[in-house]
């Protein structure tokens, strides 16, 4: 029999996890006007630094988070500045953009193996597929990992509300984001805006993804797999839009974990398998969908009710 | 030493062999390159799920010959793999079963032959209805939503592969039956032949529709969308065929590809070797050139397998598999062809039409005159 809540915990805590990682990826999407295919694999840096901590410094768990928030937000200046911004300069066409990002992915997946491949000769600690779980705490009798990255992703997101919609620089993330040459105009420094939202968004990919191991079973491999649940989301909930991509992620983790094991009661083995092997289809078959059918996202259909709901009134136009 | 003792000193058949392999890779490469530079090069479309053409048109050469020749020799195969493997299913016991084929097949020239175009025709088949469902996206979304949509199909793809055990062995891979037995030459000139001619043909097709006034449309379609609709261009059925078309052409590969090794392991149509190399090939040589697609293909698979060769000398001082070595020089030389060579060394000329951009001499003729 399953044990369905051990299964819902388990669909809350990855769709928490990568809630993350779909905010961040939203945020640079929106000021850069890429998608950051590398952003899975950022997650992924912030496992082996979890990793490292834990097993070869032999600290504390969760001195990982802050120091993974740290690295890997360095790292994604590193990318915006290194890579992104030269070729945006250079007048590099959108499709080399997106390619530029995919070459940082493979660069970033092969020093991660590298590393997996370091610690596993040198230390001689398991490092693909190796699972945290033991080493984590408990919190109010609940796992740490739960209490930790709900009350994170909570502060978050009020923290993106506070900074998006009070300060002034999150008035100028705005501007950024509706129209990059305007606000350059009337005086946005917009390489500082996509600096501090690449060096905030890459520290929280970091910190999801070395929280990651303390409930999952992790390799190398799992950056790449996540990216596509973060795109799924992403374009589900309306790439516009924060706190809908929150919403989505969690609709999407929910109907991976529990769709996948339902499905296996049902159907335990497909083609000499079991059913569970298929479960990365899940997320890529709600992402073609997501933009087939809904391509504007959750997003796309609030405007239109508010668009409605304003109609017959006179507007002024935010100009 | 001197340098000719050196060269006597390399056995010859393993000069041999380094270069019967070179050939082949070179000529499986520069068919999905090509089927890239229709896609990308010609007609605009960033496909970043070529994998999928390749890995359905492997996919398919794993599972139709064998069976085939299954189903026509089921009596004589069963009789004897029976005692050795009782289930008789065809994945299980595949080893047995491809054994008695080949035995079979190299007495059969007719059938063997029949197999083959059949294999290729599936192949191609099953490509390009898999290009036309990802043509769907393709003429609907965004640059950077689709290039999203189309590395979402190739792993789908991937992973229904690896996983689903009847289509193509699941993660053990399946073994295709040698289907040029009967010529009764050696292995590795059997497989020149085969791949070799295959190529040919493929190569000579795709040229030939890159000169012809079609090749000019799907050019046309890649420069401005607008514009090319304007002149009557049905722009949404040009992309349509270039997706069915490109993918039928990277089925080939896969064919081939795995006709040559003669098995299909699903677990190796990953996107790094089957995307992004070829995508590589292509930014390097330049987009839109077919000198450019070819001389890419030929200098990064050439590096390739030499690296593949010494690659175990130099594995014992790094304490890392010395293949991710060979995957940070795949993103670092993406990173660098976009900054310093956006053009790639060979770029595409413009295209020259005799009548249009030749010198209006007989005009001005007619003016002194």
């Amino acid at each position: 029999m399953v044990e369905w809540t051990t299964v819902v915990v388990q669909a809350y805590i990855y769709s928490t996890l990568i809630a993350f990682l779909t905010m961040g990826f939203n945020l640079t999407y929106q000021t850069a006007r890429i998608p950051n295919w590398a952003h899975g694999t950022f997650a992924a840096i912030g496992m082996y630094i979890t990793l490292w901590v834990t097993r070869i410094w032999e600290m504390h768990t969760y001195i990982s988070l802050p120091l993974a928030f740290i690295v890997v937000a360095l790292l994604g200046v590193l990318v915006y500045g290194g890579v992104i911004y030269p070729l945006k300069r250079a007048g590099a066409p959108e499709i080399l953009l997106l390619i530029s990002t995919i070459a940082v992915d493979i660069i970033l997946t092969a020093v991660i193996n590298i590393e997996a491949d370091y610690i596993m000769f040198v230390e001689k600690v398991v490092s693909r597929g190796f699972l945290l779980r033991e080493e984590d705490i408990r919190l109010f009798g609940y796992p740490g990992v739960l209490v930790a990255s709900t009350i994170l992703l909570i502060s978050f997101a009020i923290f993106f509300v506070f900074l998006l919609y009070f300060t002034k620089f999150g008035m100028a993330m705005r501007a950024t984001v509706e129209n990059p040459d305007l606000a350059a105009t009337v005086g946005v420094n917009v390489d500082k805006v996509n600096m501090i939202s690449w060096f905030i968004t890459g520290g929280m990919a970091g910190i999801s993804g070395a929280m990651l191991p303390l409930w999952f079973r992790t390799d190398p491999a799992v950056g790449s797999l996540i990216i596509i649940n973060v795109f799924a989301a992403s374009i589900l909930g309306g790439v516009r839009s924060l706190l809908l991509a929150i919403v989505s992620t969690y609709l999407i983790g929910f109907t991976e974990i529990i769709g996948t094991t339902y499905l296996s009661t049902i159907i335990p083995m497909i083609g000499g398998v079991s059913t569970a092997s298929y479960r990365p289809l899940i997320p890529l078959a709600m992402l073609v969908i997501a933009l087939l059918v809904l391509p504007e996202g959750f997003y796309g259909l609030w405007e239109k009710y508010r668009e409605k709901k304003l109609k017959g009134r006179t507007v002024v136009e935010e100009t | 030493m001197s340098l000719l003792d050196f060269i006597l000193q390399i056995p010859l058949e393993g000069v041999l062999g380094f270069l019967v392999d070179l050939m082949f890779f070179l000529a499986v490469y520069i068919i999905v390159t090509t089927a890239l530079n229709l896609q990308y090069g010609y007609t605009g479309i960033p496909n970043f799920g070529l994998a999928f053409g390749v890995a359905i048109g492997a996919y398919m050469t794993g599972y139709v010959p064998g069976r085939l020749a299954y189903m026509l020799y089921y009596e004589q195969i069963a009789e004897k793999v029976g005692p050795m493997c009782p289930t008789l299913e065809y994945v299980r016991c595949n080893i047995f079963i491809r054994n008695e084929i080949n035995a079979i097949l190299a007495k059969e020239p007719l059938i063997s032959i029949g197999l083959l175009v059949l294999t290729l025709f599936i192949a191609v088949l099953a490509g390009g209805i898999l290009g036309y469902i990802a043509s769907y996206p393709a003429v609907r979304l965004r640059v950077d939503f689709l290039m999203m949509v189309l590395i979402a199909i190739a792993e789908g793809v991937r992973i229904i592969g690896m996983n689903y055990e009847p289509l193509a062995g699941g993660t053990l891979g399946v073994s295709v039956p040698n289907l040029m037995a009967w010529t009764g030459l050696p292995r590795t000139v059997q497989s020149a032949i085969m791949v070799l001619g295959i190529t040919a043909v493929v190569i000579y097709y795709s040229f030939h529709l890159f000169r012809s006034p079609y090749g000019r449309v799907l050019k046309a379609v890649r420069e401005s969308e607008d514009a090319a609709l304007a002149v009557g261009i049905n722009v949404n059925r040009v992309k349509i065929e270039a997706m069915v078309v490109g993918s039928a052409i990277a089925a080939v590969a896969g064919s081939i590809y795995s006709l040559y090794l003669g098995n299909v392991v699903p677990t190796s149509y990953t996107r790094y070797d089957w995307t992004f190399w070829p995508w590589l090939m292509l930014l390097l040589g330049g987009r839109g050139s077919e000198l450019g697609a070819v001389a890419g293909t030929a200098g990064i698979i050439t590096i390739r397998r030499i690296i593949s060769v010494y690659k175990h000398g130099v594995q014992p001082l790094f304490p890392f598999d010395v293949v991710w070595l060979e995957r940070i020089a795949l993103g670092v030389a993406f990173l660098v062809i976009m900054m310093f060579k956006p053009y790639g060394l060979f770029p595409e000329k413009p295209f020259r039409l005799k009548g249009i951009h030749e010198k209006p001499v007989r005009l001005k003729e007619a003016e002194k005159g």
